[in-house]
């Protein structure tokens, strides 16, 4: 069953088109990555879905479509951009006023403090928070009463490195229980790391969208360039001591694309297929080079992202 | 409807303004009224004397009639603490929040109107409050005779803060809405009404039908308006003409602010 069905959106500001007739659909289950760079619409999507902005043409539905779509909002835990609570309030207080909305018990703030750790500062006020504290509380306000659709636009904006891989864990904790996950992001490494599916937009047009092992190499419809037939290439970063020598090594290494050298590392491309790290190891220590360090790195969705986005 | 006025209700429970406000308006209204009563209670014995007619204001039952129209004066206060409250709402983007958590637009829209509603009842029954008071002190028997009054002021009290809101709505910016608010209903409406008024368009009077005006005319007291008939320089339309003309007001403005919000992005 579908969860969210988006049928020919388009949104015009004045005379920018931000939207342009997007259809796509996600299924229950999935965490659905939408991709895009800053502009592309994503939030402008995720505002037509949540109904704080209206569509110039188009329509979407949850699930068969007959429940009004508020009813399914107090069913769906939402983070748009930047936490929106009342700053003369203190942090229970304004989940009270969620929680009175969404209709969900009042116990249940008291356990979504506590998943944030705010439980200590739940009475100060919200405008006394630190910019963390903030999000997480709007984290918190997302998974009261425990909802089954959650969408997050950019969720970890704004946090410290601690608290990104907080959130990455919280999204696989939630996909596990089964929720269906829409996340919006221009942070690659993000949408790879946890989703199943992706869209991705630019400049308000949807490129593709589907799971994310057939996106990558399905046929690209919009510009009819076919990404299968580009093999999918594989980038590493080497370093030795001797980085002109390791360079010049490399060189007489077949298989290799690209070289480039930046701040103290080389950086090889090649095909997957054709080139293994542990061919490049070798032929580096036959070679007299021993690598002080060898990362693969899996290009596959950046490199399509770039292609697609150019 | 209650969850929904419940809600605006925890908004507000912390918003120091907002309280501030509203005790400034409780004191502005008992101190108003009590200040012209003092005065008038000292002239109205040389005017007593001299014309040999008694200047009743402040007693039963007139006193509903005087109280309400003092009273009037100071709607601006409720009206400013549903500016701050809508606007803040903007500057906060909670109104976006109260969507996406699970309010329909006309829920939302439908919570505010109720808080519009309660802050004018809310005035009202001060207004009451204070005539009873003030009426106790004089020495003529408790009389309900113009209690018709009191239910003018809640028309205009409808009026004045359903009309701010509508310009809150509009404008999203509290200053900037206060100062047009300000501006408007002291100058503009005022400047409207005159010019309005010498023009020859077969129905007299036609400013007083203004928004603002149709309500003002409608808490004048009759000592007032014999008066202003006497000296030849106003002349009045009957009070349902100015009912009529507010209840109009009222329903268009509640059903514009309706469809603003339903219709556009927030």
């Amino acid at each position: 069953m579908n969860i969210l069905t988006i049928n020919g959106i388009s949104k015009n500001f004045g005379s920018i088109a931000a939207l342009k007739n997007v259809s796509f659909f996600v299924p229950e289950g999935s965490v659905y990555g939408i991709l895009g760079p800053n502009g592309s619409g994503k939030t402008t999507l995720l505002g037509i879905v949540t109904d704080v902005l209206r569509a110039s043409s188009g329509a979407y539905k949850f699930y068969d479509g007959s429940k009004p779509v508020n009813e399914i909002r107090k069913d769906m835990g939402v983070l748009l951009e930047t936490p929106n609570f009342y700053p003369y309030l203190s942090a229970r207080q304004n989940l009270n006023i969620v929680a009175k909305i969404k209709g969900c018990d009042a116990a249940e703030i008291t356990k979504a403090l506590k998943k944030v750790n705010l439980i200590e500062r739940q009475h100060s006020s919200f405008k006394t928070y630190s910019l963390g504290m903030k999000q997480r509380l709007a984290i918190a306000s997302t998974l009261l009463g425990d909802p089954k659709i959650v969408i997050l636009d950019e969720p970890t904006n704004g946090l410290d490195p601690e608290g990104i891989s907080e959130i990455r864990q919280l999204i696989k904790l939630l996909a596990k229980e089964g929720k269906t996950i829409i996340l919006a992001s221009h942070l690659l490494d993000e949408v790879e790391k946890v989703c199943t599916h992706v869209a991705i937009l630019k400049k308000g047009e949807l490129l593709v969208s589907g799971d994310i092992d057939g996106t990558l190499s399905k046929k690209h419809g919009s510009t009819g360039e076919n990404l299968t037939e580009q093999k999918e290439k594989t980038m590493m970063e080497v370093v030795s001591d001797d980085l002109e020598k390791l360079a010049g090594v490399l060189k007489t290494l077949n298989g290799i694309l690209d070289i480039n050298e930046s701040e103290g590392v080389i950086t090889v491309s090649c095909h997957t297929d054709e080139l293994t790290a542990q061919q490049v190891n070798k032929h580096c220590f036959d070679n007299g080079i021993i690598l002080s360090r060898l990362t693969v790195k899996n290009k596959n969705l950046e490199s399509k992202f770039l292609e697609l986005t150019k | 409807m209650l969850h929904l006025l419940n809600i605006e209700f925890l908004k507000l429970q912390r918003n120091r303004s907002f309280l501030i406000l509203i005790i400034l308006f409780i004191v502005s209204v008992f101190g108003a009224n009590y200040i012209v009563y003092e005065v008038s209670t000292n002239t109205g014995h040389i005017v007593h004397e001299t014309s040999n007619k008694s200047f009743r204001l402040f007693e039963f039952p007139e006193v509903w009639q005087f109280v309400s129209f003092i009273s009037s004066f100071l709607l601006i206060i409720p009206c400013f603490t549903v500016i701050m409250h809508t606007c803040s709402e903007y500057t906060y983007r909670t109104h976006r929040q109260n969507i996406i958590d699970g309010l329909s637009r006309e829920q939302y829209i439908t919570a505010k109107i109720l808080y519009v509603v309660s802050l004018a009842l809310f005035a009202t029954i001060l207004t009451v409050a204070c005539a009873f008071f003030i009426g106790m002190l004089g020495n003529d028997p408790i009389s309900f005779r113009d209690f018709r009054c009191v239910f003018y002021f809640f028309i205009q009290a409808l009026t004045y803060i359903g009309l701010s809101f509508l310009l809150a709505l509009l404008i999203k910016k509290a200053v900037l809405t206060i100062g047009i608010f300000f501006i408007y209903s002291f100058l503009i409406e005022n400047i409207l009404e005159k010019n309005l008024n010498r023009l020859n368009t077969g129905i007299e009077n036609i400013g007083h039908f203004l928004p603002l005006s149709s309500s003002d005319h409608l808490l004048m007291f009759d000592i007032l308006k014999t008066a202003m008939r006497l000296a030849n320089i106003e002349s009045y339309a009957p009070e349902n003409a100015y009912l009529t003309a507010s209840v109009i007001y009222i329903v268009l403005i509640g059903y514009a602010c309706y469809y603003l919000y339903k219709k556009r992005d927030l």
